[in-house]
């Protein structure tokens, strides 16, 4: 025994070539990197075994933080070279292990899976890996009800708005007495697949019933990117906020890049509902962010933008 | 407040989009939007008409129009009278068609120039010596094209037109030219205003700067293409000795007016403000202007904007001499998109005597002015009928 060493032999697709990682090195990082790799190698033996247990890459990484060097992407970077690189195999569908969810979901009076229950009372949770037990034809009383999906780009806004709402009682009840469901999402700048995922899968169970489905996003190119992020039919999700216009005072101006990216963008979508919104800023020179606004006001903006909604277009589709 | 304005006729919805760009003609407003398409609405009918029953409506591009020039001159030598339009798209095209003897019916496009790169703000030159015409237009890296402009009498009851480039205006091309003006008069100046704030004046024939204006921004700008005080709208007086700058000032504008012939800062256009020994600010709208135009005689100088606000202003006494607020509500038909429809005027003309019909167009300048809410108003001035 003393005299083997331990090897492990990994085969890297993109260079096409095999790499080595030894027990032993001269070099001060191998040694660590070697054990890395063994203990990733235990927990995957682990969670074959427990192979309905869903998991993510961030419990993976806080198993043992150290060894990863405190930095998440090097467990990823191992994971991915020793699953899909090297056996091609899919993280997700053969071992269950998901990326790190970076959404967050709000809302009240939806069950999510069989831990989960969103509600007002409670602070806003990762977007859970199942959330298969969303069921809003058979669960709920569709006749009467009616979701609303809320799309925030912003973290600071979506905290804001989410502790807005667990505060005030009010709204709490003006919106049960109303029979809305709001679901409240943000995926935190442009938004991972999860998110994206967890957007279609509720925009889908709310295809029998009625659905309002809103995105507060800054008045910028980038905005937009991420509003069609999750959705990019003209008419499903609306562009609820913010306008240039909504702004007397606080305006950026955009750069020539930013002009840019606008030009390209209309000539790809000449018809986007969104056009209207760009070319204003375009013409102004000038774009507006959410978080100018402060915390009283894009609330409230948030809450009247629901209302207007809510008028313009269920009750006038109802009629 | 010398001055009374008298709305007569205007046009709800009257396009799908905001409208950003006027241009009146002998025949026709000429109006473009975001929504690709320009409107000519017929200015020789009764003044109690309603302007939807006589507009003739054009498909430009469907990007969305920004800015429009029109080029109006009955070519010498020649009894034939053409309208030559560019229209700019948001695409960063240019689409040049024309019309003659004020009939529609000969609307064709001129295909010929390449106009296809990252344009935006065209302008024409009419040379009142008829030696010369030119076409300029700013682009988005920094430049200005211009182009010699010939047209001619082919004598087959068409017209011939070449566009051939002369150079470039790019004294300051580390910012975007976002406004062009055009002098008049045979000095052949243009003035080109930037995002940093600057106005420069150049001579079209040396394409050599003549002046520039700095901004009165208190932003040091340092290489920043970009500045808190944006020229947004820029126009030359009709005798082509004023130069009316707008620009923005924080979230007001201000009006300055510079002398073109010795480059010097002559005045600013404001509202009283608070206290008559305010030393600092004094803005002419206290919201940013979207549109200058001076009147035939160089006398009053109108302007719009942000404010929902038209000033007329004697330029003389620097006085305002008329303001009207417009709304939703002045418009005939009040169904509007609350969201997007808002009563921001985005630009605004003077209209010369005999122009429009109606009870008093002969004697009466007017007032054309377009605006978010999607609306057209015209007004005249009161008295004289």
């Amino acid at each position: 025994m003393s005299n083997s060493v331990l090897c492990l032999q990994l085969y890297d697709k993109n260079r096409s070539k095999f790499i080595y990682i030894n027990q032993f090195s001269n070099q001060f990082n191998n040694p660590n990197k070697f054990l890395s790799y063994i203990k990733t190698l235990k927990l995957l033996i682990l969670q074959l075994h427990l192979k309905t247990n869903k998991t993510t890459i961030r419990d993976i990484y806080y198993k043992d933080v150290e060894l990863y060097n405190k930095n998440q992407l090097n467990c990823k970077a191992i994971l991915v070279q020793m699953v899909e690189t090297s056996l091609n195999w899919s993280l997700t569908n053969d071992l269950l292990i998901f990326p790190s969810q970076k959404g967050l979901v709000y809302g009240n009076g939806i069950i999510i899976n069989q831990n989960i229950e969103l509600s007002y009372k409670l602070d806003p949770i990762l977007i859970p890996i199942a959330y298969n037990d969303i069921d809003f034809m058979n669960k709920y009383d569709n006749q009467n009800s009616i979701v609303v999906i809320i799309v925030i780009e912003k973290e600071a806004i979506f905290k804001s708005f989410c502790n807005y709402m667990k505060l005030n009682e009010k709204y709490q009840d003006y919106y049960e007495n109303m029979g809305i469901k709001l679901i409240v999402i943000t995926g935190k700048g442009f938004p991972d697949n999860l998110t994206k995922t967890f957007y279609n899968y509720l925009s889908n169970s709310c295809l029998k019933c009625t659905c309002l489905k809103l995105a507060f996003v800054d008045s910028d190119i980038y905005g937009i990117n991420i509003m069609k992020q999750y959705d990019n039919n003209p008419n499903s999700l609306y562009h609820a906020g913010v306008y240039l216009l909504d702004y007397d005072q606080g305006w950026l101006n955009i750069s020539i890049r930013d002009f840019k990216l606008i030009q390209n963008f209309l000539i790809k979508n000449p018809y986007s509902d969104c056009h209207r919104e760009l070319t204003r800023g375009m013409l102004m020179f000038k774009k507006c962010e959410m978080n100018l606004l402060n915390n009283d006001v894009i609330n409230g903006y948030i809450l009247n933008k629901i209302d207007y909604y809510y008028i313009n277009k269920i009750k006038m589709d109802r009629k | 407040m010398g001055k009374q304005y008298i709305s007569t006729v205007n046009a709800a919805q009257a396009h799908k989009s905001d409208i950003v760009g006027l241009s009146v003609t002998d025949k026709f407003t000429i109006s473009v939007s975001s929504d690709g398409t320009a409107h000519f609405w017929d200015n020789q009918q009764k003044e109690a008409h309603n302007p939807t029953d006589f507009v003739i409506k054009k498909f430009i591009n469907k990007v969305g129009l920004h800015h429009i020039a029109t080029y109006e001159n009955v070519l010498p030598d020649s009894t034939i009278k053409v309208v030559l339009i560019a229209f700019a798209s948001f695409d960063g095209s240019i689409t040049l068609n024309y019309y003659l003897n004020d009939d529609i019916t000969t609307w064709k496009e001129f295909e010929d120039a390449d106009l296809k790169k990252q344009y935006w703000a065209p302008g024409f030159y009419k040379d009142p010596e008829s030696k010369q015409d030119y076409f300029v237009i700013t682009k988005s890296n920094g430049a200005s094209d211009v182009f010699n402009l010939n047209i001619k009498d082919n004598s087959k009851s068409d017209i011939s037109i070449s566009l051939e480039k002369v150079g470039e205006l790019n004294a300051n091309k580390s910012a975007f030219p976002n406004a062009l003006a055009i002098s008049p008069t045979s000095d052949k100046k243009v003035a080109v205003g930037y995002t940093n704030g600057e106005v420069y004046i150049y001579d079209l024939e040396s394409l050599k700067p003549i002046y520039t204006f700095h901004s009165s921004d208190l932003q040091v700008s340092g290489a920043s293409t970009t500045s808190a005080s944006i020229p947004r709208v820029i126009e030359f007086s009709p005798g082509g000795t004023l130069l009316a700058v707008a620009r923005d000032n924080q979230s007001s504008g201000s009006i300055t007016l510079y002398d073109v012939k010795f480059g010097e800062n002559v005045g600013t256009l404001t509202t009283p403000s608070h206290s008559s020994k305010a030393a600092v600010g004094g803005f002419a709208h206290s919201g940013w202007i979207m549109g200058l135009s001076f009147d035939e005689a160089g006398e009053n100088l109108v302007s719009c904007g942000f404010d929902k606000c038209i000033r007329v202003w004697n330029l003389e006494t620097r006085e305002r001499e008329a303001t009207i607020t417009i709304s939703i509500t002045d418009l005939e038909d009040t169904e509007h998109n609350e969201q997007y429809d808002k009563s921001v005027a985005s630009g605004v003309s003077f209209i010369k005597k005999g122009i429009r019909g109606g009870a008093g167009g002969d004697k009466n300048e007017g007032l054309c002015v377009i605006s978010f809410d999607r609306g057209i108003r015209w007004y005249r001035e009161a008295g004289g009928v």
